[in-house]
């Protein structure tokens, strides 16, 4: 068990767990009482065609994203909020777009195809060194704009209307979440891929918050949530040799289900017993 | 000011793309009165709230608060909207959400003060809810989250409150208690009330405007009652279906 801790490759797979983690504790946590999701998932997935323009351009796929998903989750927020189209039309259109952008983009770059299925469902174990410095930056980005505006997040998030009269620029907030929601699918695009992106954004934040309603406090613990199904998805992978990313995913869900059914059971034993000691 | 109208309105059409869901409305708010806004589902009401606030801009017509133009005199409104503006299940305390009523915008690393808190500590106690304030804001009744509202607008030390369907899903206790508190406010500051309920806007305000689309009315109350049955194009008592006992003060 120990041994393996020795390997380089190891090594980057937790470090870039960890790095995730982190970010998706702080923006998974928006994600989910914001209730936005649905919109995270799309920037996820139009996130592919930013993959694809990178491999067109003959740069780096994940510095070429960066810019593509920020302005991807930009458009997304100014369609739901200033058009007729239906907010999840549009978000499905997007999505599908995307995606298909990246595959289009992809097929007609010369030269030999690129490993696809790495960027759709993660590759853990091939995560080089300067990807693990590209996703420290980021998770710096994160933290350091949450923190600058944590109280304005906080208050756009639970009652827009009522942050606008105060006089904040609720549409701009969330602009910027959507943009820190794009800087977080990056981080995980190596990790476990664009498709099950959505997971980390969503699940330790949705075990988290059956415990805490402090938000700061569901921060931290979606981080350490996200770190420990993480990094038992990433054991459980390593030792039965399956997709890590899909694995992760698998181990996540289920703690969650886990989780939230021991919650319930726990409990109505304790409503039983008050019940039992009043009657 | 001009002519003591803190909030003032000249022939304002607004409303949401081509339809104008107010037409031609004159107001005049005065200063420390409490007015009562009554009308249907769909008649404007909202509207006329979002054009005091600065929400949306008129299509015609001027609208002045405290002299300014709505925008500008945010600060000094205190705003109690709907409860189903948020949602309920937020990781929240009641305490926080008070604090969120002294939030100042531009500032970086922004954080509440300890005159933040007894603002917020005072207000909570003004609506009698210090007793819940850790409570995260499902976990309180709808009278209860009411006062929560109501004290994080008057954190913010308004000159003016502003209360969409206060009463909607309150308990009668809280709308005793509600309606003593807006008597005491009133003394202070000038209200805005928007509601259904016929019967406690009888009993409370000071002025009435009744409004479906056009302003039917804006004055007294006797008048306005009288004048219901014409705003809403039909017999009043429809609109009070809820509260079927309170038929009898509509149609005094």
């Amino acid at each position: 068990m120990i041994e393996i801790l020795k390997y380089q490759f190891v090594q980057n797979a937790i470090y870039s767990l960890l790095l995730a983690s982190l970010a998706c504790g702080i923006v998974g946590s928006f994600v989910v009482v914001k209730r936005i999701s649905y919109i995270a998932g799309g920037i996820a997935h139009i996130s592919f065609g930013g993959i694809g323009l990178g491999y067109f351009l003959g740069m780096d796929p994940i510095l070429v994203t960066i810019p593509f998903s920020a302005g991807s989750a930009v458009g997304i927020g100014l369609l739901n909020r200033f058009t007729r189209l239906g907010e999840d039309i549009a978000i499905g259109i997007l999505w599908a777009m995307g995606m298909a952008a990246g595959v289009l983009l992809i097929y007609l770059t010369p030269g030999y195809a690129p490993d696809l299925f790495g960027y759709l469902f993660g590759n853990v174990l091939a995560v080089p060194p300067s990807d693990l410095w590209v996703m420290f930056a980021l998770d710096f980005a994160i933290i350091l704009s949450v923190a600058a505006f944590f109280e304005y997040f906080k208050s756009v998030s639970f009652d827009e209307t009522f942050a606008n009269v105060r006089g904040i620029n609720a549409t701009a907030f969330y602009l910027f979440l959507l943009v820190l929601v794009a800087l977080s699918v990056i981080l995980l695009i190596k990790t476990i891929g664009v498709i099950l992106v959505i997971a980390y954004l969503t699940i330790p934040a949705a075990i988290g918050r059956q415990f805490t309603h402090s938000l700061t406090r569901l921060m931290a613990l979606s981080a350490a949530i996200g770190a420990l199904f993480g990094l038992a998805g990433f054991a459980v992978s390593y030792f039965f040799d399956l997709p890590t990313g899909a694995t992760i995913v698998i181990v996540m869900g289920a703690g969650f289900v886990a989780i939230s059914a021991l919650r319930r059971f726990a409990m109505r034993v304790a409503t039983a017993k008050t019940d039992q000691e009043a009657g | 000011m001009e002519n003591k109208c803190v909030v003032s309105m000249e022939g304002v059409y607004a409303g949401y793309g081509q339809e104008n869901a107010v037409e031609d409305v004159d107001i005049c708010v005065s200063d420390r009165k409490l007015l009562g806004i009554i009308g249907p589902n769909g008649g404007g009401k909202t509207t006329l709230l979002k054009v005091i606030l600065g929400l949306i801009e008129p299509t015609k017509g001027k609208v002045s608060v405290f002299g300014e133009a709505p925008k500008k005199s945010r600060g000094l409104i205190g705003y109690v909207p709907q409860q189903n503006t948020f949602d309920r299940n937020f990781p929240i305390s009641a305490f926080e959400t008070v604090l969120t009523g002294r939030l100042k915008h531009g500032r970086l690393f922004f954080s509440y003060g300890k005159e933040d808190r007894d603002a917020a500590l005072q207000a909570l106690g003004e609506v009698k809810m210090l007793g819940h304030k850790d409570r995260q804001i499902g976990e309180l009744s709808g009278g209860q989250l009411q006062r929560v509202l109501i004290a994080r607008a008057l954190c913010t030390k308004p000159r003016m409150l502003l209360l969409d369907e206060p009463t909607s899903s309150v308990d009668p206790e809280t709308q005793v208690f509600f309606y003593s508190l807006i008597g005491k406010l009133k003394k202070k500051i000038s209200i805005i009330l928007v509601t259904h309920d016929v019967g406690a806007v009888s009993s409370h305000v000071d002025e009435l405007a009744c409004i479906n689309r056009r302003l039917f009315h804006h004055g007294g109350i006797e008048e306005g009652l009288n004048k219901l049955d014409e705003a809403y194009g039909c017999p009043v008592r429809l609109l009070t279906h809820h509260r079927p006992h309170k038929k009898a003060v509509a149609n005094d």
